[in-house]
């Protein structure tokens, strides 16, 4: 039994003061053991969504001190925890906030924003899907992070492409009678949805 | 019958708690990863909207989200890594680095990046990209990879487990975490460094570097005295022969070996460790000043043996020679200060204490009264104690009232006059600093035993 004779103030006071030793030397453990590659990719994934969440909107919004909040919210948290909802939530936000103005704005529109847009979200995903499972704190090997750049390299490249290709058809695409033009997208949407949708069962269950 | 179904075995447990059972770890698999379901959602729902509204740019959006998941979707393993952690020895040094190898294999063609995170005791400090890393494997390959470690203090410590993760398809697919259970290291202490010139008093052994009281071969002249039938011609003293015309003879004593036999008290730890960098506390103190010791003699060619004066009260043989010493090492290693413990009996460890003519060498911090009367009895029965003082200056006791450092004065000044008794009594006591400190008690030790 010990024979400690402290009130309830000296008590807490000694229990706030073991805390802040312990919690100051899990920061400084963590700053120490911080690697740089795993957090270049986490900052990379908040980055991404911002700048998109900003570039789909016109500037009034952007400028916004509601949306500047949420923008940023929802990068942090995407940046945060990668793995969690909030990379899903931040494309989300982006492509209803550029749906929204790009019908209300008619100066707000064209095809290179969306491009823009969709690189920056797909950079902002395929670094979240890389980092999901990265702590802060893990050594990542440089092949991982290569692989990474030049994967995204390749479909920016291909995205912007596809944006070129449209805007040289676009004329063309405006004579294509209304049924048709409908018809052809449901059958090419259908079809990307049920490709991509087959890749998501389980590929050990084979 | 067989255990098994023996039904006195089977009788439930007198205890509240059901017994804990734990479900067979699942089989590694293969799985999707939230990214993939997000590129699926995001890709269907943009392209979705772009034929409800008839809107292209959601189409150019979905665009790299479709065209991205196809390509990296292109090759997808099915069989997933095999990983296993191999310890090895899981023996290191103090202040050295404790590892263990982690054999992964990609038997598929598709490259795969791999998450490892281990986890260690705390007196084990994870490298850097040692403990937390992430690995490319290339297809068909496999890897080794270093789990690694500095270890801080002495005793047995676990490395693990290993928690191994592995992706594929950028993300996409990943693997259910296998759990690789660790293994214990063994840190073996790093003794202080110690040296004594001095000789140990009842070398009796076959030889040694020790004077005995016996004559024989050596360099240690005994007497001189009137030639015998079979003395060697070499020994004749020609000086003395010449002057007193009758042959005269050098006798020289022989050199023997003995037995050290160290007693380490572990009833009680006090301080705080540090580890190797840090301050020392009674065990740890106890255990480095125990091995210089050992070493010293051992390697020297004298038996040394180890006994615990503690609760578990275990023993080591007395040996000699390097592989000896690292057996003792180990020994030192796996030391344990139970907390509670019961306490040890003085008649049954002097019941331990087997050769009469041995050097004891007592390690202690002369904190409980069960201590002094080992080491008193040990005297009284007339055997050789050198007794260590392993307090170290810094411990103190935590401040409680402003009593504290009176108190503690007191018991110092307490402890200082035990001391002195126990010097009376002629027990060499001697706090340990290292290197030499112990040659002029047993100086003493060995005047009083030749008086």
């Amino acid at each position: 039994m010990s024979d400690v004779q402290r009130g309830l103030f000296e008590a807490l006071r000694d229990g706030t003061r073991l805390r802040a030793t312990g919690g100051r030397r899990r920061v400084a453990s963590w700053a120490r053991r911080l690697a740089p590659a795993a957090v270049l990719l986490r900052l990379t994934v908040g980055l991404s969504y911002f700048i998109a969440a900003e570039i789909a909107v016109p500037a009034q919004w952007g400028a916004s001190a509601a949306y500047l909040i949420l923008a940023a919210a929802l990068a942090l948290c995407s940046a945060l925890a990668p793995a969690g909802i909030a990379p899903l939530a931040a494309s989300g936000v982006v492509i209803a906030s550029w749906l929204i103005t790009s019908s209300l704005y008619e100066d707000h529109g064209g095809l290179w924003i969306p491009a823009a847009v969709a690189v920056l979200l797909y950079a902002g995903h395929s670094t979240a899907a890389v980092a999901q499972r990265f702590r802060t704190t893990t050594a990542v090997d440089s092949e991982i992070v290569h692989t990474w750049a030049r994967h995204l390299g390749i479909v920016s490249a291909s995205t912007l492409a596809f944006a070129g290709l449209l805007a040289l058809f676009t004329a063309y695409f405006a004579a294509i009678p209304p049924a048709v033009a409908v018809g052809i997208g449901l059958v090419a949407a259908v079809t990307v949805i049920y490709v991509l949708a087959r890749s998501l069962h389980n590929p050990s269950s084979r | 019958m067989s255990l098994a179904v023996d039904p006195v075995l089977r009788l439930r447990p007198d205890n509240a708690r059901a017994p804990e059972r734990h479900a067979p770890e699942k089989p590694v698999e293969w799985r999707r990863t939230p990214a993939l379901t997000r590129a699926v959602a995001v890709a269907a729902c943009c392209l979705i909207a772009a034929v409800v509204f008839g809107r292209v740019d959601l189409a150019l959006i979905a665009a790299p989200f479709a065209v991205g998941t196809a390509l990296l979707l292109r090759d997808r393993p099915h069989r997933t890594p095999e990983a296993r952690l191999d310890v090895g020895e899981g023996v290191c040094a103090e202040g050295g680095t404790a590892s263990a190898v982690l054999h992964v294999a990609n038997p598929e063609p598709v490259p795969v990046s791999t998450v490892v995170t281990a986890a260690a005791d705390h007196w084990i400090d994870l490298h850097t990209g040692r403990g937390d890393f992430a690995e490319r494997l290339h297809p068909s390959t496999a890897r080794e990879m270093a789990v690694a470690g500095r270890a801080r203090r002495w005793g047995g410590h676990h490395l693990g487990p290993v928690h191994v993760q592995s992706h594929a398809c950028g993300g996409l697919l990943e693997t259910t975490v296998q759990r690789l259970p660790g293994s214990r290291v063994w840190v073996l202490p790093v003794p202080h460094w110690f040296e004594s010139a001095e000789s140990l008093p009842f070398a009796d052994g076959v030889a040694g570097v020790h004077r005995s009281r016996r004559l024989g071969d050596s360099g240690e002249l005994a007497e001189v005295r009137l030639y015998q039938p079979g003395d060697r011609l070499r020994r004749i003293d020609w000086r003395t022969s010449a002057r007193s015309q009758e042959l005269y003879v050098n006798a020289t004593l022989s050199e023997r070996d003995t037995d050290v036999n160290l007693i380490l008290d572990l009833q009680v730890e006090a301080g705080d460790s540090g580890g190797i960098d840090g301050a020392a506390s009674v065990a740890d103190l106890t255990v480095r000043a125990a091995g210089a010791v050992a070493a010293h003699y051992a390697l020297q060619g004298d038996r040394v043996g180890c006994i615990e004066f503690g609760a578990r009260g275990r023993r080591l043989r007395a040996g000699t020679g390097r592989r000896h010493n690292l057996a003792l090492l180990r020994w030192l290693a796996s030391i344990h200060i139970p907390i509670d413990a019961l306490p040890p009996s003085v008649a049954m460890l002097r019941r331990q204490l087997g050769n009469h003519r041995s050097m004891h060498v007592l390690f202690t911090p002369l904190l409980n009264e069960r201590s002094l009367n080992l080491v008193a009895s040990l005297a009284r029965a007339g055997r050789p104690v050198l007794c260590i003082d392993t307090l170290p200056d810094h411990v103190v006791p935590p401040p409680r009232s402003h009593w504290t450092p009176y108190a503690e004065r007191l018991w110092r000044l307490d402890r200082a006059n035990t001391i002195m008794e126990l010097r009376d009594l002629g027990v060499a006591v001697e706090p340990w600093t290292g290197a030499a400190s112990l040659d002029d008690v047993i100086a003493q030790l060995v005047r009083r035993r030749y008086r």
